[in-house]
Parts: C-alpha cells; sequence; structure tokens
C-alpha cells in the first residue's frame, strides 16, 4: 500500500478521501490555495502544503505546483478526487513520468475517453448503444436535412460550442428542420461566436441512469449498480439515487452487464462510471464515461457495503479485487441530497458569504459528507457544493420520509447565503418524483411553475 | 504534429516549458499540442519555419521544395565585424536551413496551397536575395499551378549585407503579388512576431486577406527608431497586432490554433464548389409583388424598426462559413460596415453591407449604421477582391446616410461614396443589392449599383430623410408624413420608377416580427437572381448595368424609339437579338400612337409565347413607346450554375497581493511550490548577501520547479535583513523566503 497520498482536491471530497487513508494507515497530505487555509482537510491531514493563490488555475489546476509538494512532503500517490485534474491526461502522464501513482485510470485510458465524440466511438465498437447522431458538425442546410433523413424525427440541433441548455432547439417535423436549423446557427454565433452545430437523435422523456463499474489491473471488473441522476438543473445533478426507480430488474442487469463488458474489453481500471440516458421503450444509450470518482459515489456504498475510496487506492496499488460479481448484492434504497450554497428563486446562482451558522442533520442511517462549519467563508473561487446528506432504508418511501426529515434538520444562515434545501423538499414532495415517474426536465419544469420558489431554509 | 514540430524542439532535459508572458510551469506536451500558445495568458512562442508549416498544412501533405537556379551569394563582398559569409553559414549551421525562407507546397483541408514561411532565427528573418528569391518563386510555383500562396512573415526588415541588391527584392516580391492579381490567385499573409521594415513594406501586406496573430509586433520603423525620431513614448499597444487592426491595416487577428479554421473559410472561396442547388429553392418572390396597404410614413417608420434584421442577422440565416474582414488597409476599420466572405448555397460570394443593432449599445458601437469613409473604402476593397476572384457581390442596404462629421467630410466621405459607385459600375461580376431597411441617400447609392436591386416591402429609400426634406421645403419638420408621401420612397413608388426591380414580400408585421422568414424570402430573391446573372459574360453585365443607370430620367424606352425591337431569352443567357422578330414588329407595326403600339406588342408577345421552345424566365419587348416586360417565377431546376472563380493577471501582482494576504509585508514570498536556491545554481555565488539593497524586480533567488529555475524577484526596496529559509530547502507557495528591512 502507498505510503503517503497527496490530495489534489479541496472540499468535501478531499475530507472524504483523507478520512479513508487514515483508516488504512496512511499518511496523507492536504494541498490548499491561500483562499482554503482555514479549511477543515487541513485539519485532519498529516501534512499541508500550499499550492497557490485562490484562481484554480493556479493552485488546484496547477499541475507542476502539485508535483512539487509532492515531492516536499514524499507524497507517492495523488487522489486527484473529481473535478479538477481528474480526468486530464495530461496530469496523469506527468505522474507516471515523476515516478508517483496516479489514482485512476492510466494516461493513455484517460486520453481515449476524454472527447466526448472519440469514446462514443470507442464505446459503439466494444458493443454499446450511442445516440445516433452527426457525428461531427453539420455545416449546411442540405447536409442538415440529409441526417434528418437518416436519423429520422424527434431531433435537437446542438451547438457546438453550447451547454447548460442554450443554443438547443428540438425538431418534431421536417417542415421545421431548416427554420430550426438556421436559428440555432444564428443563436450560437450570437451567443458562442462559433456556428457550428450538430444534430442528435432526441428522446422525448429520457432518464439520466449510470452504472458504477470497477476494475482492478487483473482483469476483474465489476458493476455496483446504477444511480438515478435525473433530477438535473441545466445538465448539474441535484438529488441521486439507487436504484432507479421501476427500472426493471432484468434491464438493471443487461445495463450493469453491458458497462462491465464494455470497461474490461476497454482495458480499463479503477472506478468508472457509465452514463446512459435511458429512453421509454428500455433502450439505453451511451452518452459519456466518468473515469473518476463520482460526487454521488455514497448512495452506490450504502447500498452495496463497499468502501468505493478503499477500492481505488487498493486497485490503484496493484491489488486484484477481493470479491467477484455474484458477491455484490445491493440492498434497499439509498438517495443523496446536495446542498449547495445557490438561490434556486435566481436560477441556482451561487452565493457566498459568511456561514454564521451551520448545523447538520444526523440520525439512523443518515451521513453527511461536508467539509462546511459555522464561521466558515464560503468563497466564490469553487464549486459551492456545502455539504451532501445521504440516507438510506429499507424501501423508496422511508427513504423519501428519512431524507426529508434529514432536510428538515439541517439549519445553514449567513448574510447573503441561500441553498438548495427547499428546493430539494420540493423535489421530494412533487407527486411525479413521490411515483418515480420524472424525467429529467422535471427541475426546469419545477423552476418555469414557479413550483420551486421556496426561500432560504 | 509531426515530425518537424518535435525535431526541431531545443532539448532542455525538461518536460516542462517556463511562459515568457505569465510565468505559469507549462507541461511541455499539452503545451506543443496548444501549438505553442500559453494555455493560460495566450501567449505565442516564436516557431520556426518547419514547426510553422506542421502547424499550417495537413499532416503529411508537406513537400518542401528548394530554389531554382541560382543566386549571387554575397554581391558586395561584405566585412563588418565578421565576414558575411561567415555570418551566413553560422545561420545556416544554427537553423539547418539555406535561408531566411522556407517554401513548401501541401495542403489545407485538402486545398492544395503553395507556402512560403520565415524564419525569424535566421538572420532576424532579414530579407535579401535568397529570401527575396524564395518569396518569387514561390509566388510563380502558384501562378504556375493556379494554387492559393499563403505567406508567414517573421522579419526585422531588408538584409544590410547584400546592400541594394536586396532592397530591389522589395519591388520583386511586390510584382510577383500584382501577377497573381492579375491572375486572380488567391493570397494571404500571416504576420506572425515580429514582422518589420520592407518585409511589411513588400509583399507581406500586398496579400488579399492579411492575418496577424495576437500581439505580433508588426510596422515599418522600428518602435524605439521612431520613439528616437519624434522625442516621445509610444503607448504600450503601439505597433501589436490588435492596434494595427483597429487601424484598418490588417484582416484579423487570429490566434493560432484558429488559423487552418480561417484559411479553410478563405480557400472556400476559390476552391471547388460543392454541387450548388440554387436550383431547387422556392422561387415565389422573384415575380414583382405589391407593397402592403400601407402610407409611406409608416414605411419610414418599419424601416427604421429596431427590432429588423441587421445585416449580421442576415449573413446568419443566410451564409455558410462567413468569414468577416476588416479595414480599409490605409486608416481605420468603420464598425458600421460590415464586408466578408462566404458561401450561399454553395456559391462563395462577397457580402458587404450597413449595420446597425437592435440596442442602442449595438447602434452606438455601429454609429447607427453610418458608415464613414473606412468604410465605404473596406467595402470596395472587398468588391476588388470579388472581381479578382470572379465572385458574385450580395450588398445589403440599410442606413440613415453616411456619417456626416467633420471627421469623415474631410477624411474624404464624398470621394469615398463617389469611387464607390464608380468602382461598381464597372465590376466584371454579378452584384445584387438589396435595401433591407432604410436606403438613406449617398450613404445608401454607395452600395446601390447592381446589376438587380431589390427592396424589403416597408424599406425605404430616398434623396433624404423625410424629416429633412420636411425641415428644408415645408419649414417644419412635422411636415415628415407628407414629405415621406411626396419623395416617392416607398417600396411602390421605387418599383414605379424602376429604381428597383422587385419587392421582397415581408412578415404581416414586417420583417422583425420573424427573422426566419424574412431571411428566407430574402434568399429566395437573391438565389434566383444569382443563378440568372451567373449566366452572362462579364462585359455584358457590365454594358447592361451601365445601361439600367444611364436610362435612369430618360422616358420610358424613348431611347429605344429608334431600335429594333429585341427579346431577352433566358433560356441560352442574355440577350437575343431576334431578327425576325424585329421584321414582325414592322410587318405588324402599321398603325400609329401608343394605344396601337401596346395591342400589337401584346398581340405579339402572346405569339411569341405560344410558339417559344421551352420554358421562359423572362421577356421584355419594346417598341416605340411601349415597353412589356414579363417575368415567370418558376426557375428552371435543370439551371446550373457555371463555375467561378473567404494578459492574464501577472504573478507579480499576485505574488504581492499573496503576501500582503498572509500579512508579512517585510518578507520576499516563494512565487510557487519547488526548492529554495540563493544562488543561480545550487552552491553557485548568492544573488544577494545579508545587508544588500535591493529594489522592486532585484533578483534574489530562484526557486527550482520541475527542472526550471524561475527567479525571485523583491517586490520592495530595502536591505536584506535575514535569509529565512536555507539554502536547498523546499518551499511552500507564499512561504516567507527572505527578511527585508524597508528602506525609509
Amino acid at each position: 500500500m502507498f505510503d503517503g497520498v497527496l490530495v489534489a482536491n479541496r472540499g468535501e471530497i478531499a475530507l472524504r478521501v483523507i478520512r479513508t487513508c487514515r483508516e488504512l494507515g496512511i499518511r496523507t497530505i492536504a494541498v490548499y490555495s491561500t483562499a482554503d487555509s482555514d479549511s477543515a482537510a487541513l485539519r485532519l491531514a498529516d501534512e499541508t502544503v500550499c499550492i497557490g493563490p485562490a484562481p484554480a488555475k493556479r493552485s488546484y489546476l496547477n499541475a507542476a505546483a502539485l508535483i512539487e509538494a509532492a515531492r516536499k512532503s514524499g507524497a507517492d500517490a495523488i487522489h486527484p478526487g473529481y473535478g479538477f485534474l481528474s480526468e486530464d491526461a495530461d496530469f496523469a502522464d506527468i505522474c507516471a513520468e515523476e515516478g508517483i501513482h496516479f489514482i485512476g485510470p492510466p494516461a493513455a485510458m484517460l486520453a481515449r475517453l476524454g472527447d466526448k465524440a472519440q469514446a462514443k466511438r470507442v464505446m459503439a465498437e466494444v458493443g454499446l448503444l450511442v445516440l445516433p447522431g452527426s457525428e461531427r458538425t453539420v455545416d449546411s442546410a442540405a447536409e442538415c436535412a440529409d441526417v434528418a433523413r437518416r436519423l429520422g424525427f424527434p431531433l435537437i440541433i446542438k451547438a457546438a460550442a453550447g451547454g447548460g441548455g442554450r443554443g438547443m432547439t428540438v425538431v418534431r417535423d421536417q417542415a421545421d428542420l431548416r427554420r430550426a436549423y438556421e436559428s440555432t446557427q444564428a443563436t450560437a454565433r450570437a451567443v458562442f461566436g462559433d456556428d457550428r452545430v450538430y444534430v442528435e437523435r432526441f428522446l422525448e422523456a429520457a432518464r439520466h441512469v449510470e452504472v458504477q463499474v470497477l476494475c482492478d489491473g487483473h482483469g476483474n471488473g465489476v458493476y455496483l449498480g446504477e444511480r438515478d441522476c435525473s433530477v438535473q438543473w441545466r445538465h448539474q445533478k441535484l438529488l441521486e439515487e439507487t436504484p432507479s426507480p421501476g427500472l426493471p430488474a432484468q434491464l438493471r442487469q443487461r445495463m450493469g452487464e453491458a458497462s462491465a463488458q464494455a470497461a474490461l474489453a476497454l482495458g480499463y481500471v479503477g472506478v468508472g462510471t457509465f452514463e446512459f440516458l435511458l429512453d421509454a421503450d428500455g433502450s439505453f444509450y451511451f452518452m459519456e464515461i466518468n473515469c473518476r470518482l463520482q460526487v454521488e459515489h455514497p448512495v452506490t456504498e450504502m447500498v452495496t457495503g463497499l468502501e468505493l475510496v478503499r477500492e481505488q487506492l487498493r486497485v490503484a496499488a496493484g491489488y486484484p479485487l477481493e470479491w467477484r460479481q455474484t458477491d455484490v448484492s445491493p440492498r434497499g434504497v439509498a438517495m443523496e441530497c446536495r446542498i449547495n450554497a445557490e438561490d434556486p428563486t435566481r436560477r441556482f446562482a451561487p452565493t457566498p458569504g459568511l456561514l454564521a451558522e451551520f448545523v447538520p442533520a444526523g440520525g439512523p442511517f443518515t451521513r453527511v459528507d461536508t467539509h462546511a462549519y459555522a464561521g466558515m467563508r464560503v468563497t466564490p473561487h469553487y464549486d459551492p457544493l456545502l455539504a451532501k446528506v445521504t440516507v438510506w432504508a429499507a424501501d423508496r418511501g422511508q427513504t423519501l420520509a428519512r431524507m426529508t426529515r434529514a432536510l428538515t434538520e439541517f439549519r445553514i444562515a449567513g448574510p447573503g447565503v441561500r441553498t438548495t434545501i427547499c428546493f430539494l423538499r420540493e423535489v421530494l414532495a412533487h407527486p411525479l418524483f413521490r411515483d418515480g415517474k420524472h424525467t429529467t426536465s422535471l427541475a426546469e419544469d419545477m423552476v418555469a411553475t414557479s413550483a420551486g420558489t421556496g426561500g432560504s431554509p | 504534429m509531426s515530425g518537424l514540430l518535435a525535431e526541431a524542439e531545443p532539448e532542455t532535459g525538461t518536460g516542462w516549458v517556463r511562459c515568457e508572458s505569465c510565468t505559469t510551469l507549462l507541461y511541455r506536451k499539452r503545451f506543443v499540442r496548444c501549438l505553442q500558445v500559453c494555455p493560460e495568458c495566450g501567449w505565442h512562442r516564436r516557431l520556426t519555419a518547419g514547426q510553422r508549416i506542421d502547424t499550417l498544412l495537413d499532416p503529411g501533405s508537406a513537400s518542401v521544395f528548394t530554389l531554382v537556379g541560382q543566386t549571387i551569394p554575397d554581391p558586395l563582398g561584405f566585412i563588418d565585424q565578421l565576414p558575411y559569409l561567415e555570418r551566413l553559414s553560422a545561420a545556416r549551421a544554427k537553423t539547418g536551413l539555406d535561408e531566411a525562407v522556407l517554401c513548401a507546397v501541401g495542403t489545407i483541408g485538402g486545398h492544395p496551397v503553395v507556402l512560403a514561411v520565415m524564419d525569424f532565427r535566421f538572420m532576424g528573418g532579414s530579407m535579401g536575395i535568397g529570401a527575396g528569391e524564395r518569396v518569387t518563386q514561390a509566388a510563380e510555383r502558384a501562378l504556375r499551378d493556379r494554387l492559393p500562396l499563403i505567406l508567414v512573415t517573421a522579419s526585422g526588415g531588408i538584409r544590410m549585407q547584400e546592400g541594394p541588391l536586396s532592397l530591389m527584392q522589395m519591388p520583386k516580391t511586390c510584382q510577383a503579388l500584382a501577377q497573381l492579381d492579375e491572375a486572380g490567385v488567391l493570397t494571404v499573409s500571416i504576420l506572425t512576431d515580429p514582422t518589420y521594415g520592407g518585409v511589411t513594406a513588400s509583399f507581406a501586406t500586398l496579400t488579399d486577406v492579411v492575418l496577424a496573430e495576437p500581439q505580433a509586433r508588426v510596422g515599418f520603423a522600428g518602435r524605439r527608431v521612431i520613439e528616437q525620431t519624434v522625442c516621445q513614448q509610444l503607448p504600450e499597444d503601439f505597433q501589436t497586432a490588435e492596434s494595427v487592426l483597429r487601424h484598418g491595416l490588417i484582416d484579423r487577428v487570429v490566434p493560432r490554433p484558429e488559423l487552418r479554421d480561417v484559411l479553410l473559410r478563405l480557400l472556400a472561396v476559390q476552391g471547388p464548389l460543392p454541387d450548388p442547388y440554387l436550383g431547387t429553392e422556392p422561387a415565389e418572390n422573384l415575380s414583382v409583388h405589391p407593397a402592403p396597404e400601407r402610407d409611406a410614413w409608416q414605411a419610414v417608420t418599419l424601416a427604421r424598426h429596431t427590432g429588423r434584421p441587421t445585416t449580421l442577422d442576415y449573413i446568419s440565416y443566410l451564409l455558410e462559413g462567413f468569414q468577416e474582414l476588416h479595414g480599409d488597409r490605409t486608416c481605420g476599420d468603420c464598425p458600421a460596415m460590415v464586408a466578408g466572405v462566404g458561401r450561399l448555397n454553395g456559391l462563395p460570394l462577397v457580402v458587404v453591407g450597413h449595420q446597425k443593432g437592435h440596442t442602442t449599445g449595438e447602434l452606438i458601437q455601429r454609429n447607427f449604421g453610418m458608415s464613414s469613409p473606412q468604410g465605404y473604402r473596406k467595402a470596395a476593397r472587398l468588391m476588388r477582391l470579388a472581381a479578382k476572384w470572379r465572385i458574385p457581390v450580395l450588398t445589403l442596404i440599410d442606413t440613415p446616410g453616411a456619417a456626416a462629421g467633420p471627421e469623415a467630410d474631410s477624411s474624404g466621405q464624398a470621394v469615398a461614396i463617389a469611387e464607390s459607385q464608380r468602382l461598381m459600375a464597372g465590376l466584371p461580376v454579378p452584384i445584387v443589392a438589396v435595401v433591407t431597411g432604410e436606403g438613406g441617400s449617398g450613404g445608401a447609392v454607395a452600395l446601390g449599383v447592381a446589376d438587380k436591386v431589390f427592396a424589403c416591402a416597408n424599406a425605404i429609400y430616398s434623396v433624404i430623410s423625410p424629416e429633412g426634406c420636411a425641415a428644408i421645403l415645408w419649414g417644419v419638420q412635422t411636415a415628415a408624413p407628407r414629405a415621406a408621401a411626396a419623395l416617392g420612397l416607398d417600396a411602390d413608388r421605387l418599383l414605379d420608377l424602376g429604381v428597383i426591380d422587385a419587392v421582397i414580400p415581408e412578415p404581416p408585421d414586417g420583417t422583425q416580427g420573424d427573422h426566419v422568414v424574412a431571411a428566407a424570402r430574402l434568399r429566395a430573391a437573391i438565389v434566383a437572381a444569382f443563378a440568372e446573372l451567373l449566366r452572362r459574360e462579364p462585359d455584358q453585365l457590365v454594358s447592361e448595368r451601365r445601361e439600367r443607370f444611364r436610362r435612369f430620367g430618360l422616358p420610358r424606352a424613348a431611347k429605344w424609339a429608334d431600335s429594333c425591337g429585341f427579346v431577352k431569352d433566358y433560356r441560352n443567357g442574355g440577350i437575343v437579338y431576334m431578327e425576325e422578330t424585329t421584321k414582325l414588329f414592322a410587318a405588324l407595326n402599321t398603325g400609329s400612337g401608343a394605344e396601337n403600339d401596346l395591342a400589337t406588342a401584346c398581340r405579339y408577345t402572346a405569339e411569341l409565347i405560344r410558339t417559344a421552345g421551352g420554358p421562359l424566365r423572362h421577356l421584355s419587348i419594346r417598341w416605340a413607346q411601349t415597353a412589356i416586360e414579363i417575368e415567370w417565377p418558376l426557375v428552371d431546376p435543370r439551371l446550373r450554375i457555371p463555375p467561378s472563380s473567404a494578459q492574464a493577471g501577472s504573478p507579480q501582482s499576485e505574488q504581492a497581493s499573496a503576501s500582503e494576504l498572509k500579512d508579512n509585508r517585510g518578507y520576499i514570498c516563494a512565487p510557487l511550490v519547488g526548492t529554495f536556491y540563493r544562488g543561480a545554481h545550487p552552491g553557485g555565488k548568492p544573488f544577494v548577501e545579508v545587508g544588500d539593497y535591493v529594489e522592486p524586480g532585484t533578483q534574489v533567488a530562484i526557486v527550482e520547479a520541475m527542472k526550471l529555475m524561475n527567479p525571485v524577484e523583491a517586490d520592495r526596496s530595502g536591505r536584506v535583513m535575514e535569509f529565512v529559509v536555507a539554502d536547498g530547502a523546499a518551499v511552500e507557495y507564499g512561504q516567507p523566503l527572505i527578511a527585508i528591512v524597508p528602506s525609509t
């Protein structure tokens, strides 16, 4: 096992990784920017190194500073957490060159899967369905018509430079195609300064379901069930649960097996998440793969009893998996809510500020991952995640009740600080959500119908 | 990137590069993948000629070509501190090149091109006989093979050691480019850091399109020379690419990673035409549509509506691969005029038009669509390029009038407008003009000398604003609606007067109500017009265009009273004079007077249509006092277009703020994580000792990171009191290194 692990991250995930390392008896090194000099992770780590000023580019994304910090502290492995450099092929490459273990897939794998379009081609080669589309940008109305003939309707025209729901048009009829193409292109040029668009089949009532896989370096791989992440605002996940409500057991197994087989065919090593769009007819289309630990990994831990960071460290250190697929038997229902310092009434705008009060929830089967404390300043420099609360119960009804109870217990307040708690409670109370019949448009619809107008908790 | 790039990379023993602008340590592999542009601050490192060829051409397509024939090696037998020949061989040894220019043929996105690239490492990229000859031979190769020529410059100027013969390379290269202009071959230059002197003053700026890399220094005389001459300090950005762009001397500043995309868009102007589908366009708007029910004043109001699509809006809807180009190559770039190249249903064309805006901010930035002389000169420059490239021109007219300030006037507004009309009247390519909104007087007609002139149904085209007319002739501005009615400025009257050929119908509420429909109708009209015009020979286009404008103000058809009748038959292109027609006319024209003429002409027209062998598009019969013109809306689907020829935050300030955050004034702190050394190398002589006086900028130590030595500079003045960290110690970011007693 490793001698010293440098955690190249901040916030709750830095704490999360440090805690597991301590349980395994591994020395930990926390790094921080000048904006995080009072962070909770620094108090738990064996050693700390300041790596740069507040802007992430010059600190948490500064590969040279991280490597020098590892050298200075004698770390022989780096855990990148999620975000920042966790899927950066160059960083994995640098670590390899410096003789430091990068806890994640090897650089070549990250490079191969890092580009979304390329990842889709790779996955199609190993047998996963991918959403049919234009593959590259569509440069004329005539070309768009050709693609539409091939794909059929409905389809979606997306700005190549787009994101966050902007620069997308759903087309349901041939008659609207040209108009939609031209207006999407014009919008893309106006908004992003880049008029390139591509075209994809559009799924009307899709759900976002992802499968967790874990592979060792010895040709063993397992899937650890799925997570339903359909509650999203502009592609930002707000709530995740497992199992996916209403997913037939057979389909669950098919998705899991397909993912594990694909991962093994690729020669994947480490934890990974296959994201799928699940159509109403049960077809599941590969969207992208996340080559890292996910924010929402605790829900998988709760139902499987497996400690994913421990598994990551073991696999990175070269150990084989200790169990087979048949040993994995998820139990009960787990759900995670992300409590962000964001204002749902102002389109989830971040609300940085001083936390005058911060009291997390507790109780049976209630896990809170947080780095926050009363007196902490939420900075505008990084993502606004304050805490993740994960609960477990034997069935979904009990889980919903437990989550509602836990959210009620939170007391978070500070000048200007708003959180997503009220919105999450409205989600939990929403009839579609309670019935497990919601889709990825739930949060958007709630905001649009101003259902999600709750104030601060 | 393939071989050349990697080979030429000096081996420094570390996988890291230090950005010379923002000092960030960059992973070399990523830096190379980013084409040697700092991903943090955008700093462009100079490339060698080989690297440049590698970054521009398709992988594996480059084929370097050498000089044909001999040049005189050292015409003057020049010796300064070293004999010139020795300097030359040293440069050759250092760069592995024969001269400061490397030529190659290859492809960009499949388009074959000739490339000549300068290498600044070779005697400062200076142009002597060898460089001039290579550029000239590249141009000759482009001429011979009719291939686009791309020149990449990096030069301090003319090479002194070859004296007058170096100087003569300037006209030699200039005339080589002139020959390419005559042959209609696309030329593009890319100015890189630095481009100066006789290179800037010859081939570098004579190309059709001049691009420059960000922050590249471009000029004629060096900055220091000018400062010494005028005895004043020049602004920080003097002679940067960005400043030169503002002064209208270049077309665009293009970051290195985008160069290939921009070149591709330009090459598409000349490349083989994709199969055009002009003929499949619905042609509903070809016929003459009456304008909707509204009075002239309402048209004025609608024409000025800020919600109407602007020229850039129409371009977004209509054109593929649009590339905007800038500058009049003299003194400025006018934001009220947009000009560029793009493709309309696959047909390459030049588009120029006035640009307004939808918001107050946009309108102010675009000067409300009132172009300066620089704008008209930019438009003229692009129209000349269209003539050179043999591609059509589309003009979109939407202006309250030309800019009318003292500055515009004294920089030649009147001359610019006059010259634009003269240029358009003789331009040997099809021109379609559309008045999309306001056609304000001279500023509008400067873009209005076209083969086909259309107006949107609510557009206006007027000799003066109704308000101006009312003030002058009625004495009150409130008479503007009456003036509007009297001025004959709306689409119906324009059609009556023959000033426009057709009215493009607007959506029910006007074009502002539905941009997509408005653009679709504009497209249909333009496409049909070009489909027709592209079938004519250049001299025929010009003579018909001149006829059109010659006729304005004369009684209808009077000019033709004595000439023979003729039929415009668009089936085979052009006007076909039909002797038989003339004879028939003569036979039928037995009576006298206009009524009889009309009846006769009508009868004959009907007969002609009945007996015509195929679908007619346009029929025009004139006899005596009578003219009949009929146009059919349908475009023959078989109609084909003949091929024709587009600073990050300084680390110092962050260091300062970081050290102040920690409230450790009096300490010089580590600017990055690494190993602290007091001297230039471990155990070397220390930069400073206790007791030494330092000033901001004095180097006091180094921090080694990723095997690169990063200087630590004092950020304050004072005396060194103590070294807080031992030589060779690992330090973290912001860690105090040296205590300083501030000077008093």
